[in-house]
Order: structure tokens, then sequence, then C-alpha cells
């Protein structure tokens, strides 16, 4: 003990020096992104490490759950290409294919939060796997979010359940489109807006990508209606939906890698900002 | 010390952070460092007070330069560690004869030549800092070593004249210049 006071009065200053520091440090990646993104993605590289060792053990206790959630997923795709059959290229996922637009990267999820403001996920694939920031993360029935940092080895994707996340969605029956956003209080109930009140929008209906901003391919089902209010102050309808996944659930994911998303980005960057999302 | 030397550190405070956030945080020539005044009130607090409280000291100053301009906590990680670092400077620049008790280490005090370069040094480590906290890389490092040595040089001289204009002392002035 008192070695311990003595060290203390040793190194006070220097302990002293690396608290106000942190707390400075703190609040400057808060407001400055640049320094946010340098010191993300250095956490990355080193929790990603961490996060995939601690992951190996526990994988083995949900083992059997994830093997049935991947079969009754391989079971969906196999209906997918039965009804599909002339695009069979372009939908199936894991496979690689040059002329492809859409091409996928299998990951897997090493970290994983939905109670922060702004959540992120942490999947094992880096930039050597060629994960570049603004790909879009899926898996086969619904939307987890976009990469935002990426190292070497790991990548973090901002979850759509995030107060940050905005995403163009549409409803399966009448086309409409709305942005999928979350108001940061129950993660398990998001909302849609931006759909006017002509569209016959029920209970249970499904709102798929809607592929405007090539993040995502279209009609990747992403959220199920909970339920629908109308506005009367406004034209607009109020609608809480539900993930189409459990997204604290999942295990191996979909990195989406468009082969069209730079040169569409390239176009839009010509346009004055603000004028399409 | 007397409730006049308190009052004139509050003045000299309110001008030098204000004129901080009003007149040299606009002035920005192209490839040179920014002009910052503020350090100023860290450099001239009295040598025998304690170095921990100094450091707080520093960081409330960078949290207000902060809190004004918005910089979220550059300014605050620049002062933080240039407080951290005055105490060695202190030590480093002793005189043979030692520090008086209350003294203080302002230009009126020490004399100019020794006013001059513990300035040159403080002011040199804050900008250090801050580019490179505000950089956050080596990259270009040329470019960010020409903006600290820059700036150090145009801020030691502003700082310098506005020790002259100002210094809070107590009682009657010693002259040693």
């Amino acid at each position: 003990m008192r070695n311990l006071f003595y060290l203390l009065e040793r190194f006070h200053l220097i302990i002293l020096l690396l608290i106000l520091e942190g707390v400075a440090f703190s609040s400057i990646r808060k407001t400055n992104s640049y320094q946010d993104s340098v010191l993300g993605n250095a956490s990355a590289a080193v929790s990603g490490k961490l996060y995939s060792v601690r992951n190996n053990v526990v994988e083995y206790f949900g083992l059997k759950t994830e093997n049935d959630r991947l079969a009754r997923e391989n079971a969906f795709f196999l209906s997918l290409i039965e009804e599909n059959e002339m695009f069979v290229v372009d939908t199936s996922l894991p496979y690689q294919s040059e002329s492809a637009t859409f091409n996928y990267i299998v990951g897997k999820i090493v970290d994983n939060s939905v109670t922060e403001s702004v959540n992120y996920v942490m999947i094992d694939k880096g930039s050597k796997d060629g994960v570049q920031k603004g790909q879009g993360v899926i898996t086969g029935r619904g939307v987890i979010g976009i990469i935002t940092h990426v190292s070497n080895d790991y990548s973090m994707a901002m979850s759509v359940v995030s107060t940050k996340s905005r995403i163009s969605v549409k409803h399966n029956l009448t086309g409409a489109f709305g942005n999928l956003t979350w108001d940061g209080s129950n993660p398990w109930v998001l909302s849609i807006d931006n759909v006017s009140k002509t569209n016959a929008v029920a209970v249970g209906d499904t709102f798929t990508t809607a592929g405007y901003s090539n993040f995502f391919p279209p009609n990747i089902p992403a959220a199920i209606v909970t339920s629908v209010e109308q506005d009367p102050s406004t034209s607009f309808l109020y609608i809480d939906v539900a993930l189409s996944i459990e997204i604290d659930k999942i295990d191996h994911v979909y990195i989406v890698k468009s082969k069209d998303k730079p040169q569409i980005d390239s176009l839009k960057n010509l346009l004055p900002p603000g004028t399409i999302n | 010390m007397s409730i006049s030397y308190y009052i004139q550190v509050f003045v000299l405070c309110i001008i030098l952070v204000l004129g901080q956030v009003f007149i040299f945080d606009l002035i920005h020539i192209t490839g040179f460092g920014k002009l910052v005044i503020y350090p100023l009130l860290l450099m001239i607090v009295p040598i025998h007070i304690p170095r921990a409280i100094v450091m707080l000291i520093g960081f409330v100053i960078g949290f207000i330069v902060d809190f004004l301009l918005g910089t979220g906590g550059l300014h605050t990680a620049a002062m933080t560690f240039m407080a951290f670092s005055r105490g060695f400077v202190l030590d480093f620049m002793e005189p043979a004869s030692g520090y008086d008790k209350n003294e203080a280490a302002t230009l009126s005090e020490m004399g100019i030549r020794w006013f001059f370069t513990y300035a040159l040094i403080l002011v040199f480590i804050h900008q250090f800092a801050f580019y490179f906290i505000e950089r956050f890389s080596f990259h270009n490092f040329i470019y960010t070593l020409r903006r600290i040595v820059t700036g150090t040089i145009l801020s030691t001289l502003a700082i310098s004249l506005l020790t002259l204009l100002f210094t809070p002392t107590e009682g009657k002035r010693k002259s040693r210049i």
C-alpha cells in the first residue's frame, strides 16, 4: 500500500497528464470526423483481433442455432434460384462473377452492439479482402448496415440501428419510396419516413432495399411494418417497422461490392450537394 | 497575493482569450502557422504553484478557448501538454541563484532574454502538440513543420510584445530591462 502511494506521488503529473489528455482526445473525436476515422481504424485493428479470439470460443455454444439458421437461409436461396432461373448469375449470393453488378464478400461478425445511439458491427474482413468504406452489409434476409471504418484485417459497419443511419427503402406492394431511420430509443422499433398517405401500407407489409444509392442490391428485405398511423397535419404516414432479421443474433454476413458504385458516386458529385440522396 | 493582482489576472484572461477568438484566430497566412496568444496566461503563473494545479489551469484555459472556437479538444490537448512541460522547462532554465519564493515567470521579474527563451520553448511545445494532433499523422511532415516553426516565431513575438504592454504585478514593478 505504501508503495502504491509512493508510486502515485512520484508519477502523479504523468497520470494527471494522461487523464486530462484522454478527456481532450475524447472530445476531439466527438467533434472532428477526421481524427475519429483515424482512431476508429486503429481501434478496429486492435479490438478486432481481441474480439475474434473471444468469438472463436463463444461461437461453439451457438453452433446449433446458427446451423439451423444457415440451413433455412440456404433453403430460401434455393427457392429463389428456382423462381428466377434466368437471373441465376446475378442473384446467387456468395459467388464472385466478373459480369455481375454486385459481388459479395462473406464475413463473420466478431462484435455487435445495439445499446448505443450509433451502433457498430465489427466484421472479420478488411481492406486485404477488398472491403472498402461505403459498402453495404447484408444477410440474405435483411440489411445490417454500411461499412464506415476499415483496417487491414477488420472492418466496422454502422448498423441500421443508428441515429445517423438513413437507408432508402421501398414498399414491396406499391413501390413507394421512404427512408429507414431510427430515433435512438428502442432498438427493435425503427421507422420509415417520407411515405405519402396516398399509398396503402398495411401492418405486415415488407419494405425492401430500393437500390438507389447502390449500397445494397435492390429487393433485399429490410423491414416489416408493425404499425401505421396517419398524421393529420402532414401528408405523410407514420410507419413503425421491425427489422426483418434479429440484428443481435447474426453471425455470418455478406459485404456488398457494387461494380457501378464508383461511377454513380462520381456522377452524383457533379451535381450540387443535396440534389439527390 | 492582493486583490488587485487577481483583478489584473482576470482582466488579462479576458483580453487574451477574447483577443485570440476575435482577432488572432482570424488571421490566416497561407502556409504559415496561426498566431496564438493565450498561452501567455499559463506562462506567467507564479513559479511556486504546484505543477498539478498548473496542469489543471492549462486544461481549463484550453477548454474555454476550444469552447469559444468550436474546435473540440485541440487547444485543450495542446495546452495540457504545454502545462505539463512547463515544469521541466522551468527546471531547465533555473538561474544559478535559484528562483525566489514568490517569483512569477514574467518578463519584469526575470528579464527580457530569459523570458524570450522561455516563451519560445513553451510556444514551440504548444504549436508542436497542436499541429500534430490536428494533422494526426506524419504525412507531409515538412509542411506541418513549417507551420509549427512559423507559428512559433509569430506567436512568440506577439506574446513578448503583449507581456511588455500588460503583465499583472504584485506591488511595485521591478525593472530589469
